[in-house]
């Protein structure tokens, strides 16, 4: 059986001897339980700055939207105004006497009563009444 | 013991071990004492701020981050029976200046440029920006969105522009008096805005909890949010048509005869529901403190009396023959001039109309003819008709401030025999227009009187669980064939004063249809103005019309009442063209299809 008898590097060697002293560091008997409990104690802190940190970067959001919301809601109300100005008679009169329309004048008016005459009329979209003889089959 | 020297002696051999640095005791010591100063330091701090001045430090705290900030509610929105906007809450932006703040070399210059922004003058706007007394100083309230957008370019540090709730009303003076205003602390004066304040207005909210500087909530600290319920939306009956045509009429009216006022009411007899109402002068409420007190906090169609004149007498003949005191066919001699207890009560022109029935007495407008019949119905009788018809108490109407007018009453404290007479053409006796209207609907609507409202619904603000107005039965003062007689009778009223209007049309000065193509009923009257320190006004009279359309089936009892006319004292010359041309326009856009056969020659158009 062949063996080798050469020397290791000196730098290998050392690795080696300090992953075998190792165990030595991380015997640390009661210690370890204190760092434990630091450990979990630091991960819940983490956990509450985490989810403190998210709920007020989400509370700021929120009072954002709300911002917005208020402002939309103040712009909506302008416009709410601004049609209802618009709904004014006096308003709707002078325009329609800038577009050149004038009130009707009585004679203008044609009353139809419908029940009388028994003609409901055509109602808008139908296709109007033949008048043509009906075609031979 | 020799194996574990060994394997320490190995790295020893292979790897250079750490050089060892040997310290000073000294120097480990003082630094550990330094050490220990600025704990015990920290550690006295703590215990100072911590136990010491803790309540006076959690005190202050809480008083720059807990807040609680009023939920204000936005107030109702008030609309016409359409659903256009009458009445609204928009926020507007108002202009407040920190002095201290301001560069006071500039300050001229500003006030000037804010003084062409906002309308105001510019040495008001500078007291106020060179005022070292007060932090923080209002300038302009409610601006324009345009003028808040200047000012905001101006970037001047000491101007703070803070937006508040501002009422409007997009129609301007449209139903002024009916809708109200609402004053500069939020509060409705006068109409539907006084009435229903409380409604209208809503009740505040609050939030309690941590807030920032800048006035955001913190929102992992525990907060209260008590929201603020909005006020109430009311939809009126107004149909904005008919409100525009009654006041473009009554305006015309009042500049065409410079009266003192009027007013125009449309009811709808068949439920009571109040189509328009309108009084002169008109206000807008926008701007209402630029108007009397009197005329932005009162609406005479609801809240002034007068004596109605001899358009009374449809209630004097329907008192009778509901008590068949007399009949249709019944006769009484108008001689023109009669003497009761020493006085002496004549018709208008003291001329003698002889023996007339109840349609003639209308027909004329006999004060004695109406005396004669009211002398057959007899007080008591009267009285109780007055009190059916409402007279002498207010209608419920749904308006601040109703009078329900003066009746000396039969039996009571203030009757005397002369004021009975006097009564049965409208004299000694004060009603509201809005009772007037409603009385005479009840002679429209076959004896059925409907108590007047304004209120078609008040709806949640999110307008949903909404309330409608069911119409009520004031009462039943005359029966059927009753109203259905006077109805003949004030048809043949009407068509006695068409020649004011048609005769210079047409050239016919005889009786003819006052609106053509329809049977409309109408009686006018000229009511005397009592003086303060009695008698009466010797040179100025109101003018009025009281009637329905059409005669039969009626869709609008229409008052109108000219105050004061300068150029007529009659109430035929002032007020019957404007019932007229009311009247008319109300049936077409009712589409009420026009008889041809009620067209006289000369109508048609």
């Amino acid at each position: 059986m062949a063996v080798n008898t050469q020397r290791m590097s000196p730098s290998i060697e050392g690795a080696r001897v300090r992953r075998l002293a190792l165990p030595r560091y991380l015997r640390l008997d009661g210690g370890r339980f204190l760092l434990g409990l630091v450990f979990i104690l630091c991960l819940m802190s983490l956990i509450v700055l985490v989810q403190t940190g998210s709920v007020a970067t989400k509370g700021y959001a929120i009072s954002a939207l709300e911002e917005q919301k208020v402002a939309l809601t103040r712009e909506r109300s302008l416009f709410q105004e601004r049609v209802a100005r618009a709904q004014s008679l006096e308003r709707i009169r002078r325009r329609a006497e800038q577009l050149g329309l004038r009130p009707i004048t009585k004679d203008q008016v044609r009353y139809v009563d419908l029940e009388e005459t028994g003609d409901r009329g055509q109602e808008i979209g139908a296709r109007a009444p033949s008048t043509a003889p009906p075609e031979e089959p | 013991m020799a194996t574990s020297s060994t394997t320490r002696a190995e790295p020893r051999d292979v790897a250079a071990a750490p050089v060892r640095v040997r310290l000073a005791r000294w120097r480990i010591n003082a630094v550990l004492l330094i050490c220990l100063l600025l704990i015990g330091r920290i550690v006295l701090r703590l215990g100072e701020l911590q136990i010491v001045r803790h309540d006076e430090l959690r005190e202050q705290a809480y008083q720059e981050i807990n807040r609680q900030i009023p939920l204000l509610p936005t107030r109702g929105v008030i609309t016409d029976r359409l659903g256009n906007v009458l009445a609204m809450d928009v926020d507007r932006e108002s202009l407040w200046v920190i002095p201290s703040l301001i560069d006071q070399d500039d300050a001229p210059k500003l006030a000037l440029t804010l003084s062409a922004l906002v309308g105001k003058r510019p040495e008001e706007i500078l007291e106020a920006l060179t005022d070292q007394e007060h932090y923080w100083l209002p300038i302009a309230r409610w601006l324009d969105p345009k003028v808040s957008e200047q000012i905001e370019t101006l970037a001047e540090p000491g101007l703070r522009l803070q937006y508040e709730p501002r009422r409007v009303y997009p129609q301007g003076s449209l139903a002024a008096q009916v809708i109200g205003a609402v004053n500069y602390n939020g509060d409705g004066i006068g109409g539907l805005e006084g009435f229903f304040n409380d409604a209208l207005k809503g009740v505040s909210g609050s939030t309690e909890g941590q807030f920032d500087r800048a006035q955001k909530p913190i929102v992992i600290a525990p907060s209260r949010t008590v929201p603020a319920r909005n006020g109430v939306n009311i939809q009126t009956t107004l149909d904005p048509l008919i409100q525009y045509v009654i006041e473009r009429e009554l305006k015309l009216a009042v500049e065409q005869h410079s009266a003192d006022g009027g007013s125009i009411i449309v009811l709808d007899p068949r439920t009571g529901a109040i189509r328009g109402m309108a009084s002169w002068p008109f206000f807008d409420p926008n701007r209402y403190d630029d108007f009397p007190e009197k005329v932005f906090s009162s609406n005479p169609a609801v809240t002034d009396v007068y004596e109605p004149g001899s358009t009374f007498k449809m209630i004097t003949v329907a008192a009778g023959l509901q008590a068949r005191a007399f009949t249709a066919d019944t006769q009484v001699n108008d001689t023109g001039v009669v003497f009761r207890y020493d006085q002496s009560l004549s018709n208008w022109n003291s001329g003698a109309n002889g023996m007339l029935d109840p349609q003639k007495v209308l027909y004329y407008s006999s004060n004695v003819g109406a005396l004669h019949l009211n002398e057959l119905t007899g007080p008591e009788n009267f009285h109780k008709a007055l009190r059916e018809f409402g007279f002498g108490q207010a209608t419920g109407v749904e308006l601040g401030g109703e009078s329900g007018g003066i009746v000396n009453s039969w039996g009571g404290p203030s009757f005397n025999d002369l004021n009975f007479l006097t009564n049965a053409y409208g004299q000694g006796i004060s009603a509201s227009p809005l009772q007037m209207v409603q009385a005479a609907g009840a002679i429209a609507n076959d004896g059925v009187m409907m108590k007047p409202y304004i209120v078609e619904q008040v709806c949640e603000a999110d307008n949903t669980n909404c309330t409608p107005t069911a119409p009520v039965v004031a009462g039943r003062p005359i029966e059927p064939g009753v109203a259905w007689t006077i109805r003949r009778m004030l048809v043949h009223s009407a068509n006695h004063y068409a020649p004011v209007v048609w005769g210079p049309v047409n050239g016919d000065y005889g009786d003819q249809w006052l609106v053509p193509g329809y049977e409309v009923a109408a009686k006018t009257g000229t009511s005397s103005i009592p003086l303060d320190g009695g008698g009466y006004d010797p040179s100025y009279t109101i003018g009025s019309v009281l009637g329905f359309g059409p005669a039969d089936g009626a869709h609008f009892v229409v008052l109108v009442k000219i105050d004061r006319p300068k150029d007529d004292i009659w109430g035929v010359g002032t007020a019957i063209p404007v019932f007229q041309k009311v009247m008319d326009e109300l049936l077409r856009y009712e589409r009420i299809p026009p008889d041809p056969a009620l067209v006289s020659p000369g109508q048609e158009q």
